[in-house]
């Protein structure tokens, strides 16, 4: 996920400088004059979490499957004219569960589903990724609209 | 057709309580002609006309005292802000399609369904 979520600041990195080498863009952003459509300022707004167990055939639970749907705002700029374009990205991670300590799905609570679910998107920075991954996707859709210009 | 773009409008409009601009009006025109004789003829009055303009908000951090702003600050933003909104292509499409469009006919008369007198175009 680390490795992940670095490939992924490059891609962002990368498309931050083809936008800033746009020089309308430039302008507006140095004068603080973008568009209210193209500010990207991205915030999470939405986490949820689905947790599904994978049994071995003597149905003991050998690792757990956690989706995280994110849903990420555009911007928060104003308060009065809350902004409508949200991103959602959903990402599946395991947590492999030491053969020691295999047992039946009876033998979870829920509270120790959930913290199995939460240590996971903790340690595999799941916040950040999806905020960055929806920064990445809104910026793109930015430059695609510059390069369409540009074409014309 | 002859096409020129003008701008109409680049005012800022300043915060209720304060000399920092809020927000800019931009409002730019496309004055069309036919032919240039036609342009000489009109003594300059457009044969068709378009307009776009927009709001460009500046966000609360962001803001300037309105003398904070030069005559080349306000050029550049505008013709950037009318770069990346497009606005050329489709003024040119609204103005060509004024002066293309059909047209009608002066001494048409609907009860006879003939030019009433001589055919003036």
């Amino acid at each position: 996920m680390n490795t992940r979520l670095q490939l992924l600041q490059t891609e962002l990195d990368e498309v931050k400088q083809d936008l800033v080498s746009n020089s309308e863009y430039a302008t507006l952003s140095g004068m603080n004059m973008l568009p209210r459509n193209w500010t990207v300022d991205p915030c999470l707004c939405s986490m949820e979490t689905g947790i599904r167990p994978k049994e071995n055939d003597e149905n003991q639970v050998t690792h757990f499957l956690c989706d995280f749907k994110g849903v990420v705002k555009k911007h928060n700029i104003d308060d009065c004219r809350p902004c409508g374009c949200r991103s959602s990205t959903t990402l599946t991670l395991s947590s492999e569960i030491p053969s020691g300590e295999w047992k039946a799905l009876s033998g979870y609570t829920d509270q120790e589903k959930q913290s199995i679910a939460e240590q996971l998107k903790n340690n595999n920075l799941v916040e950040e990724y999806m905020t960055k991954r929806a920064e990445f996707d809104f910026l793109k859709g930015v430059l695609k609209y510059i390069k369409e210009e540009d074409l014309r | 057709m002859i096409i020129e773009y003008e701008w109409i409008n680049r005012e800022p409009f300043l915060e209720y309580n304060s000399y920092n601009v809020e927000n800019w009006l931009l409002q730019l025109s496309a004055k069309g002609w036919l032919t240039e004789s036609g342009k000489m003829a009109s003594s300059g009055n457009p044969e068709a006309i378009a307009y776009r303009s927009s709001t460009a908000k500046v966000p609360l951090g962001g803001r300037r005292h309105v003398t904070g702003y030069s005559s080349g600050d306000i050029t550049s933003v505008s013709e950037a802000f009318r770069k990346i909104e497009k606005w050329d292509r489709p003024l040119l499409i609204e103005v060509s399609g004024e002066l293309y469009s059909p047209r009608a006919i002066p001494n048409w008369n609907n009860s006879t369904l003939q030019v009433s007198g001589e055919l003036d175009l």
